[in-house]
C-alpha cells in the first residue's frame, strides 16, 4: 500500500467520515437549497429587470397615446373645427335647436 | 498532579487563542470602520442608497373627463460628434442634415445644418444640441435619422428626458390650471392643490441592481413609483372654449388690454368656464389672474348693490320719484357728477333711473338716505356686508384679495362728504370681478350668496375620492322681496334700459351694464375705461351667471357696446346645450308642426313606407298589399295606395327615389341613366309607351 491511499484509508475509518457519511443525503439537501436559492434571486432579479424594461416601455406607449390623444382633444374643440372647416363652407350652428315635446313624456 | 497541570495548559491555551482571535477581530473591525471607513461606506453607498420616490403628478381634468393638464415626457436631443467613425458620418452626413432641416424647419437650411454638424466634429463637440422641448413622436423620428440611427453607440445620439407638464387644449383656462414649472411658484389650481397632486414622496433603501436600474430592498415587488391624486374641476371644456373664443376675438377688435370672462351655474357656484386675456400686440394669451386677482373700481355693476341696500331700508321702492337733470352735470359737496349716457330725462322712477344707469339718480338716493350722519353711512356699510360683499369669495386660487370698502370711522382720513354718492355709483371702492359675480349670482338664486368654486372632487389613484359640495356663504343677503325687485330691475336694464341689445329671441338675459373711467383722477392723460356686463340667464329660472370685462377698448369704450355683444353670444352657444331650457316647439300657439305640408306624390317600395310612417308615428291607412305604391296625404292621415306595374308598358316612376326608380325599371330590361338628385321629375320615354327594351333617361329634382 502506498503512502496516500494509507492516508485515506485511515481518513475513511475516522469519526469524522462516518458522521459525513451518516449524514451524506442532509448535506445534498443542504448543496440543493443553496443551489434553488441562488436560482431564484437570480429569477427574481431577471423579472424585475423584466418589469423595469416593460414599464419604460408601456410608458412610451403612454406619452404616445397621450400625445395623439391631446392633439385630437384639441382638434375637435369648436373653436378648431370651425377654423378648419371654413372653407368647406360649414358654420356652427347659431340658433338654438328644435325641442319636440312627446304627449304623456316629461322631459 | 499531573492531570492538573495537563488541564490548565490546555485551559490556558485556549484563552490565549481566542484572546488573540478577538484581538485580530478587534483590531479589523477598527481597521475597517475607522481608518478605511470612508472609502467603504462610499463603496457601499454606490449599490444600496436611500431614494426619495416621487410619485407622477396628478392630472387636473374636466368636468367631462378631458385633461386640462397632464404630466408628459419631453426630449432634448444632443449629438456626440467624437463616436461615429469617419465612414459612417461621411455617409450619413448629407441625408441626414437634408432630413434635420425637413422635420425641425426653424430657418436653418440642409447646408446650415452639414456645415454645423461638420464643424461639431471638426472641434470634437461631445454634447452638441440638435433640438429641445421634442414630443416622444419626434423623437422617434429623429431616432430613424442616419447616424443617429446608430444609437448612442455607434452614432453618437444622446437622448436627455424630462417631464413637463403639459395642457392640451393650450391657452384654454391656462392661468387658471396654472403652472409647475421647476424653481418658480407654483400658480393656479396646479399651485393650490399641489399637496394632493403631488402625492406622497417616500424615501426608501434601494439597491442597485444593473447600471440605472435601483430597487427597493425590503420589498422589490414596490418597483416603480406612485401616481399623485387627480383634480377634477368644474370646468367644461366646450364651454370654456366658446367664451375664449367670444372673448378673443372682440380683444382683438377693439384691441383692448385685456378682457375677463367667467361662466357660473347659479344654484351651485360651479365656474364652468374662466377666461383671463392679455392682448400683447394681438397676440392673445392667458397669463394674469385678473378675474380673481385683480380690484377694480366696478363703476355701474355697482349699482345693484347700492339699489339693494336702498330698498332694504324701506325709504326706496321702485316707483320713488328721482330728478336727474337730464344727465347733469350736478354738484354733489364741491364735485360734480354726470351721466355717461345722454338721455335727456328728468322727473322719473327709480326704476327707470337705475335702467338708463344713471349716476345721478343713484348717487342722489344714496345721499339722501345715507349720508346724514356716521350712523346712516355705517348702516349703508352694514348692508354691503349684509350682502357678503366685505369678503373674500375663498376661490381655489392663491391671491385673492380682500375688497376695498372705506369705513366712516376707522378711515376717517380718506372719507369725504363726497364719498357716499361716489360709492353709490360704483367708485371709491374695490373689488375683484368675481367677488361682484359672487354677488349678482347671489340675487339671481333668490338671496342665497353661494361660495364659487373649481374644484369638484380629489381622486385618489386607490380609489379614494374627496368631493366637495356647494357652500353657501350668506343664507339670505335681503328680504324675498327685494330680491325680486333687485331682479325686476336687472330685467328692465335689457328691456328698456342700456343694454337692449342683449335681447334674445329664445330665452331673456337680466343684466347690467358698466362703463368705468379708470383714470379720472388724471386729468392730463387721455381718459380709459373698463367696459363691462354682469348679469344672469334665462331671466327667469336663472341657470348661469356671468361677467364679460373689457379693460381699456379702444374706440367704442361703452359697456353695452362692447360687453353686451360677447355676453349675448356666449349666453346663446351655453343655452344651446341646455335642453330643459329651451321651450318645446310644438306647445307653442303657431306650432311649427301645424304649418308643415305633407308630402305630395311620393312613389316607391310600400314597406319603407310603412316602417317610416311607424317610425315617426305619422298616422296611415293602408290600402295595399303590393310591393310598390304611392303616398296621399288625406286628412288627418296618409293614405298607401297601389302603384300599378306591369311588364308590358313603361311604368310611372315620377316621385321615386333614385334607388327604387333604377331597380324598377332594370327589372324590366330598360337601360336607365340616372341625372341629378332627389326625387324622379321628369322621365326620357312617356309613361305607358311598350317595352322594347329601350334606353330610358330620368331626371332628379
Amino acid at each position: 500500500m502506498t503512502n496516500k491511499s494509507k492516508k485515506i484509508n485511515r481518513f475513511i475509518r475516522s469519526p469524522w467520515a462516518e458522521w459525513i457519511y451518516v449524514n451524506l443525503p442532509f448535506v445534498f439537501y443542504l448543496v440543493l437549497l443553496s443551489v434553488v436559492y441562488i436560482f431564484n434571486t437570480h429569477a427574481v432579479e431577471r423579472s424585475l429587470r423584466e418589469i423595469a424594461d416593460l414599464k419604460k416601455e408601456v410608458n412610451e406607449y403612454r406619452y404616445q397615446s397621450m400625445n395623439l390623444n391631446q392633439e385630437l382633444m384639441y382638434e375637435s374643440t369648436q373653436s378648431q373645427l370651425t377654423k378648419n372647416l371654413q372653407e368647406s363652407g360649414i358654420k356652427p350652428l347659431n340658433k338654438l335647436p328644435h325641442k319636440i315635446k312627446v304627449e304623456g313624456e316629461n322631459k | 498532579m499531573h492531570q492538573k497541570t495537563e488541564l490548565l495548559a490546555r485551559a490556558y491555551f485556549v484563552v490565549v487563542i481566542f484572546s488573540l482571535l478577538s484581538m485580530v477581530i478587534a483590531y479589523r473591525v477598527f481597521k475597517v470602520s475607522i481608518l478605511e471607513g470612508d472609502k467603504w461606506r462610499q463603496k457601499g453607498a454606490v449599490n444600496v442608497k436611500w431614494k426619495e420616490l416621487n410619485a407622477d403628478r396628478g392630472d387636473i381634468i374636466a368636468d367631462d373627463g378631458s385633461l386640462l393638464a397632464t404630466s408628459i415626457q419631453f426630449f432634448e436631443i444632443r449629438f456626440d460628434a467624437t463616436v461615429a467613425k469617419s465612414a459612417y458620418f461621411d455617409n450619413g452626413i448629407d441625408s441626414l442634415a437634408f432630413f434635420l432641416a425637413a422635420s425641425l424647419g426653424k430657418n436653418k437650411s440642409k447646408y446650415t445644418w452639414k456645415k454645423e454638424l461638420q464643424a461639431a466634429r471638426k472641434l470634437k463637440k461631445r454634447y452638441h444640441l440638435i433640438a429641445r422641448n421634442l414630443n416622444i413622436d419626434q423623437r422617434n423620428l429623429l431616432r430613424n435619422f442616419p447616424i443617429f440611427r446608430g444609437g448612442s453607440s455607434k452614432g453618437g445620439l444622446i437622448e436627455v428626458k424630462f417631464g413637463r407638464r403639459a395642457k392640451p387644449f393650450r391657452e384654454l383656462a391656462s392661468r387658471t390650471i396654472g403652472e409647475d414649472r421647476e424653481n418658480a411658484q407654483k400658480i393656479g389650481l396646479e399651485g393650490y392643490f399641489d399637496k394632493f397632486l403631488r402625492g406622497p414622496v417616500d424615501k426608501v433603501l434601494q439597491k442597485r441592481l444593473t447600471k440605472d436600474l435601483w430597487v427597493p430592498v425590503y420589498d422589490p415587488s414596490e418597483i416603480g413609483s406612485r401616481r399623485g391624486d387627480d383634480v377634477i374641476t368644474t370646468l367644461n371644456v366646450h364651454l370654456q372654449d366658446v367664451v375664449h373664443e367670444a372673448l378673443s376675438s372682440s380683444i382683438l377688435k377693439y384691441n383692448a388690454d385685456k378682457g375677463v370672462v367667467i361662466l357660473m351655474e347659479t344654484a351651485t357656484g360651479k365656474i364652468k368656464a374662466i377666461s383671463n386675456v392679455t392682448n400683447t400686440n394681438g397676440v392673445i394669451t392667458e397669463r394674469l389672474n385678473t378675474g380673481i386677482g385683480e380690484r377694480t373700481e366696478p363703476g355701474s355693476t355697482f349699482k345693484l348693490a347700492t339699489a339693494l341696500a336702498l330698498m332694504e331700508t324701506g325709504k326706496v321702492d321702485l316707483d320713488t320719484k328721482v330728478n336727474l337733470f337730464g344727465g347733469g352735470p350736478v354738484k354733489f359737496n364741491d364735485k360734480s357728477i354726470k351721466d355717461s349716457e345722454h338721455h335727456g330725462k328728468n322727473t322719473v322712477t327709480f326704476k327707470e333711473a337705475f335702467a338708463v344707469s344713471s349716476n345721478i339718480g343713484m348717487a342722489t338716493l344714496a345721499n339722501q338716505v345715507f349720508n346724514k350722519n356716521t350712523d346712516t353711512r355705517l348702516e349703508f356699510l352694514g348692508y354691503l356686508k349684509q350682502f357678503g360683499l366685505d369678503r373674500v369669495t375663498q376661490i381655489e386660487i392663491e391671491g385673492e384679495p380682500l375688497p376695498l370698502l372705506k369705513n366712516p370711522v376707522k378711515d376717517e382720513k380718506t372719507w369725504y362728504g363726497t364719498t357716499i354718492p361716489w360709492m353709490a355709483h360704483g367708485y371709491e371702492l374695490l373689488l375683484t370681478p368675481l367677488q361682484i359675480l359672487t354677488f349678482y349670482n347671489g340675487v339671481a338664486n333668490g338671496g342665497k350668496v353661494v361660495k364659487p368654486y373649481l374644484v369638484s372632487e380629489i381622486k385618489g389613484e386607490d380609489g379614494t375620492s374627496k368631493s366637495f359640495e356647494p357652500r353657501v356663504l350668506v343664507d339670505k343677503m335681503a328680504s324675498t322681496d327685494n330680491i325680486l325687485k333687485a331682479q325686476e330691475l336687472l330685467k328692465e336694464v335689457v328691456l328698456t334700459g342700456t343694454a337692449t341689445n342683449i335681447k334674445s329671441d329664445n330665452f331673456m338675459i337680466a343684466g347690467k351694464t358698466g362703463t368705468t373711467r379708470v383714470n379720472y383722477s388724471n386729468k392730463e392723460e387721455y381718459a380709459k375705461y373698463n367696459a363691462s356686463l354682469y348679469g344672469y340667464f334665462p331671466a327667469e329660472n336663472p341657470k348661469y351667471s356671468m361677467i364679460v370685462v373689457l379693460y381699456n377698448p379702444q374706440g367704442v369704450f361703452y359697456g353695452s357696446a362692447v360687453a353686451a355683444p360677447i355676453f349675448k353670444s356666449i349666453a346663446e352657444k351655453t343655452i344651446a346645450g341646455q335642453f330643459d331650457v329651451t321651450k318645446p316647439i310644438n306647445l307653442a300657439k303657431d306650432s311649427i308642426r301645424a304649418k308643415q305640408t305633407l308630402p305630395e306624390a311620393n312613389a316607391g317600395y310600400a314597406d319603407d313606407f310603412r316602417g317610416l310612417f311607424d317610425y315617426i308615428g305619422i298616422p296611415y291607412k293602408n290600402k295595399t298589399n303590393n310591393e310598390w305604391a304611392y303616398v296621399d296625404p288625406f286628412e288627418q292621415k296618409m293614405l298607401i295606395e297601389n302603384k300599378k306595374i306591369t311588364k308590358a308598358n313603361v311604368p310611372d316612376v315620377r316621385g321615386m327615389g333614385a334607388r327604387d326608380a333604377v331597380f324598377v325599371l332594370e327589372n324590366l330590361g330598360l337601360g336607365v341613366s340616372v341625372q341629378g338628385s332627389g326625387r324622379v321629375t321628369r322621365m326620357s320615354v312617356t309613361p305607358g309607351t311598350p317595352i322594347r327594351g329601350q334606353r330610358i333617361e330620368i331626371y332628379l329634382n
